[in-house]
């Protein structure tokens, strides 16, 4: 399949897509990261096995899950701990995990595994080197992980309602790639094309985790439960994901990595608007696309939350795919747009969102490979071109920026906040700006803010003096200028939205970037904290030759 | 302990701006150090004993670029050395002379990508060192004991451009092709009987 040539009409501008209610609505596609990833391996027949397990009966020690590619070998090697609940927390400031893991490049020698045990376990206090792609850690859902070793040691199933209402035996809580703590650079990586898109080595370390977490479930109840323990029935195995709990750190990392945003962005965007100009369907798309949607019905259905933000957002996106199973899918010319354009008019964003997810599913031969554009060269993005004039940075922030300009930054709602980085542990956090100190070492977050300085600051200068210029007199701008710069050519660079604003939800952000990794069952905790699941109802390493096309 | 390339540039990044620098200067000292560590020299050490030292941003004049009365910021002026290089005031119209400046290392960051960008070669030379910057290139430079030095009384960036290719055409004026001929007729003996039957082909009454 190609696409038609002309796709305008069919886009999605920025303007539309980079808000924070429509971000924070966000569902996992099969573009997102842990789909590309699981894509990859199966179409190119990897491997996998467990060369180590030395896990003693308590659940106390180590093992090696090995993933052997065409090219490249990866070991996931995990060691299990034996952690008293008083200290069991998923805060980075946490300093002791039920398990912790690092992803290493080729297959490690004990001596390897020896130095890892030395570091690993320890996490930002310990250091890995650059044969080690990440470094991880995990604590157990203490409900279910008890519940279902109980269950398994006396020859019984754990209860489905309980594994769904809880989605995962372990939730990460940090997985550090990208050359921190010691751990290979992401330029020295990304050049093998399975680590060339983002994230990928972080998916692969979670995915080998959730095979650990079932295989010390089974341990564990095999020791305690001796003869009578029985394996995890497949498929309520295969029910569970890994959680991840995920605070406000990757918020200010969609601000500091603009292209690669965009780059995410206008891969989904772009995809959306191929199968909107699609004159029509065939069965086989419409039947993926019903499957889609019936699965997506099923997902809503197991997806809780206690916040009350989420329980009402649930709320919308069941009813609004009732509504999308009920209108069916059009037979009319370019029956997609008409249904698109139809969900515009009639959902809500949960609902409009979810119906994109759907879109893309049957679509795999015709978007599949905008997973190889989701990556950035955010070096060549870089530099500014000082010899651009005042006018062309007019220009860009009329177009770009006419969200951040018109609003007053001197009311106390519009600057409510400032985000910093905390001495504790380095941990991202949100302060009131009119209530508490640090907001002098405030984080560059404040992007609307900015932009109006610079267009204020840029009214006493002439149309046709070159930035260069204005940038030695003022240096203060030169963080906007560059974003600003940057828009023209990567419009889905910035959240068009005051993130210093009073009622900011830094919890649309995190979905956003969690989505984009395939999460699902976003939960919040609060505002600025939740937890979701990721490679829930894929398959496992040892299902993945026999899987159907992913 | 050594640090990964992210390592130096979210130590430099928060270095710089806990030295005062606007964030987007802090972000080109942060990529100045990654970039000389991806040279395999320590920009970060550099960077460091640079930002203990009171330094300003340079203006210009007739190409001499200066900070009155105080040390040039190398970041400042790489990034202003950046941003004008196509202008009247940069490096690519005239050779500039940057007075006084601080750890004159951390400016070739700047000047690596302004050459890639721009096509051409940049020579930067300062007392005891010339560091030269073409595109797809490493850096080359004469020694390295001066490159990493805290500091250059005068450092001169002089910009070459590497010629266009084209086509192959060479048209002679006639005083050079004159010059030529005789020149080349200085590489032919003089014909006589002797040099004929030399030549091995049959007599001259042959025909």
């Amino acid at each position: 399949m190609t696409a038609p040539a002309d796709l305008t009409a069919y886009r999605r501008p920025p303007e539309q897509v980079m808000r924070l209610a429509r971000m924070g609505s966000a569902h996992p596609t099969r573009l997102s990261f842990l789909r590309n990833l699981l894509r990859r391996m199966q179409t190119e027949g990897w491997t996998f096995d467990r060369p180590v397990w030395d896990v003693n009966p308590q659940g106390v020690g180590r093992a090696v899950y090995r993933a052997i590619g065409p090219n490249h070998t990866y070991s996931l090697v995990a060691f299990a701990h034996d952690l008293p609940d008083h200290m069991r927390s998923d805060r980075v400031i946490a300093t002791a995990w039920d398990a912790t893991f690092a992803l290493f490049d080729g297959t490690p020698t004990p001596a390897d595994l020896d130095r890892l045990q030395a570091n690993v376990p320890l996490q930002e206090a310990g250091r890995i080197s650059a044969q080690e792609l990440t470094l991880a850690r995990a604590n157990r859902s203490v409900r279910l992980f008890a519940h279902v070793v109980d269950r398994l040691a006396q020859g019984q199933q754990p209860d489905a309602a309980e594994v769904d209402a809880v989605g995962y035996l372990m939730r990460t809580t940090a997985v550090y790639g990208s050359g921190k703590f010691g751990a290979a650079d992401r330029d020295t990586i990304a050049h093998r094309p399975e680590f060339r898109g983002p994230f990928q080595v972080e998916m692969l370390s979670v995915w080998l985790i959730r095979s650990f977490t079932v295989d010390l479930v089974e341990h564990l109840a095999a020791a305690r439960g001796g003869p009578t323990a029985v394996p995890l029935d497949k498929t309520l195995r295969r029910r569970l994901g890994v959680g991840n709990s995920t605070g406000l750190g990757m918020a200010p990392f969609l601000i500091k990595h603009p292209t690669l945003l965009n780059n995410w962005m206008m891969a989904r965007e772009e995809a959306l608007a191929r199968i909107r100009a699609l004159p029509q369907t065939t069965p086989t798309t419409t039947a993926a696309f019903q499957t889609a949607i019936q699965k997506a019905i099923q997902n809503a259905t197991t997806w809780t939350s206690d916040h009350p933000i989420q329980i009402a957002k649930l709320a919308d996106l069941r009813a609004d795919l009732a509504l999308i199973a009920a209108q069916g899918v059009p037979t009319d010319p370019y029956p997609w747009n008409t249904l698109w354009l139809w969900a515009e008019t009639t959902l809500t964003l949960e609902g409009q969102e979810a119906l994109l997810a759907a879109l893309l599913e049957p679509h795999g031969l015709l978007i599949d490979g905008l997973a190889d554009c989701m990556d950035a060269d955010e070096a060549k993005a870089f530099p500014l071109d000082g010899s651009k004039t005042v006018a062309h940075l007019r220009t860009d922030l009329a177009r770009h920026y006419a969200w951040a300009t018109t609003t007053d930054y001197t009311q106390p709602e519009n600057s409510a906040r400032f985000w910093y980085v905390s001495e504790e542990k380095l941990e991202p956090r949100l302060g009131e700006r009119y209530d508490e100190p640090g907001a002098a070492l405030e984080l560059p977050i404040d992007t609307g803010r900015m932009a109006a300085a610079l267009a204020t600051d840029l009214a006493h200068w002439p149309d046709d003096t070159p930035i260069a210029h204005v940038l030695l007199a003022h240096p203060e701008h030169r963080f906007i200028a560059r974003r600003v710069q940057q828009s023209a050519r990567f419009p889905y660079a910035e959240i068009r939205e005051n993130l210093i604003a009073a009622g900011t939800l830094p919890i649309d952000m995190l979905r956003c970037k969690l989505a984009f990794f395939g999460a699902s069952h976003f939960d919040p905790r609060s505002d600025r904290w939740v937890r979701i699941a990721l490679f829930q109802n894929q398959p496992y390493p040892q299902d993945l030759a026999s899987e159907g096309p992913l | 302990m050594t640090l990964t390339l992210s390592e130096v540039e979210s130590t430099a990044l928060k270095a710089a701006r806990g030295a005062g620098m606007a964030w987007g200067m802090a972000e080109e000292a942060a990529f100045a150090a990654r970039w000389l560590a991806e040279q395999g020299l320590d920009g970060l050490t550099l960077l460091a004993h640079h930002l203990t030292r009171p330094t300003a941003p340079p203006t210009y004049h007739n190409h001499r670029w200066q900070a009155a009365g105080a040390t040039l910021c190398p970041i400042a002026t790489g990034a202003a050395l950046s941003d004008h290089f196509h202008l009247p005031e940069g490096p690519l119209s005239h050779p500039v002379d940057l007075i006084d400046l601080s750890a004159p290392a951390l400016i070739l960051p700047f000047l690596a990508t302004s050459a890639a960008r721009s096509g051409v070669i940049i020579i930067a030379q300062w007392h005891g060192c010339t560091a030269i910057l073409a595109p797809d290139t490493p850096l080359a430079v004469t020694d390295l004991d001066h490159l990493l030095t805290d500091h250059a009384p005068v450092v001169t960036i002089t910009a070459a451009a590497l010629l266009p290719k084209s086509p192959y055409k060479t048209t002679l004026t006639s005083t050079t092709e004159h010059i030529l001929q005789t020149l080349v007729q200085r590489t032919y003996v003089p014909a006589s009987d002797q040099s004929r039957r030399g030549a091995g082909a049959s007599g001259t009454d042959d025909n």
